[in-house]
């Protein structure tokens, strides 16, 4: 089964990032999700959306 | 050993004219010991040569020679194919290097491409030809080669869960020879990861770090750091790609 890094990884727009943890919800990957490439934004619900269609 | 003369010399090496000399009370040499305070010499774990004598393997293997590790085949399965066969407890030490090359990334190969190299618990009965995706409670940390240009590292928590991850992707690592290195510092028991868009040591960038907590650090290697067995595990791509000059040293 996928995880969100897998959705993020899988998105692979954003070309450095840093997660930590597994966040569960949109709270915790807004506070967990570094994301060094501002250029290329990645948003909780495109992960998540990521991230179903992964374990569909 | 009674207690006259209980003491232990340490002479200057007069062949080079360096190190000192002195003495020391038997009392304080074990005392030292006991409490891990006492200089070790250093341990090193040279896999480069990275050929079987320092490796368990499994399957055919496209290359084996002095420098680089290679599975065989055109698919690219995330199988463990190797194994270091000796483990470390902390290298026998608390602080660590581990520095290492993947010899290249690509983009859009699919599947692409398995290219993992993990420190894990696994042994080589448990561990080898396994799917490395599918052992994740074994692995302490992962890093891996793939899609995209990409580079990633994740520590995990010995159940499979991440507790931290980093990624960075680079058209340069379309090149093989990017170096890569992982230290673990103790006392602070912190992760830290470099890599290189480069072909030298010299271009290492830090690229993520992460602290084990106490609790954390306790339960996964021990108050000391070193009660744990670690194994370096490795999966690699098919042709004549692979991991390469893998150095996991005290510091």
């Amino acid at each position: 089964m996928a995880n969100i890094i897998d959705a993020i990884k899988e998105i692979g727009t954003s070309k450095y990032w840093e997660l930590i943890g597994e966040p569960a919800t949109e709270a915790e990957f807004n506070a967990n999700f570094t994301n060094h490439d501002s250029s290329n934004p990645i948003t909780w619900t495109e992960a998540k959306a990521k991230l179903d269609e992964l374990n569909e | 050993m009674n207690r006259q003369g209980g003491y232990i010399g340490i002479n200057r090496t007069t062949a080079s004219g360096i190190g000192g000399s002195g003495v020391f009370t038997m009392d304080a040499f074990y005392r030292a010991i006991l409490s891990e305070t006492w200089s070790t010499e250093f341990s090193v774990f040279n896999y480069n040569y990275m050929g079987s004598s320092k490796w368990d393997l499994q399957g055919t293997w496209g290359t084996n020679s002095s420098t680089v590790l290679a599975q065989d085949g055109a698919s690219y399965p995330t199988f463990v194919r190797a194994i270091s066969n000796t483990s470390q407890k902390g290298l026998n030490a608390s602080s660590w290097t581990l520095d290492f090359q993947f010899n290249k990334t690509g983009l859009n190969s699919n599947p692409y491409p398995g290219q993992h190299l993990a420190i894990t618990k696994s042994d080589t009965s448990s561990g080898i030809g396994t799917d490395l995706s599918l052992v994740a409670g074994d692995k302490l940390i992962d890093c891996e080669a793939s899609n995209n240009y990409n580079m990633q590292f994740t520590v995990y928590d010995f159940t499979g869960t991440s507790m931290y991850s980093a990624s960075f992707n680079d058209s340069a690592f379309s090149v093989g020879g990017h170096p890569s290195r992982v230290t673990f510092d103790f006392p602070t028991a912190t992760f830290t990861w470099y890599v290189a868009n480069g072909t030298s040591t010299d271009d290492l960038v830090q690229k993520g770090q992460y602290t084990l907590s106490t609790s954390q650090q306790t339960a996964m290697l021990g108050a000391t750091g070193r009660a744990r067995d670690l194994h370096i595990g490795v999966s690699g791509r098919g042709g004549t790609d692979g991991v390469r000059n893998v150095v996991w040293a005290t510091t």
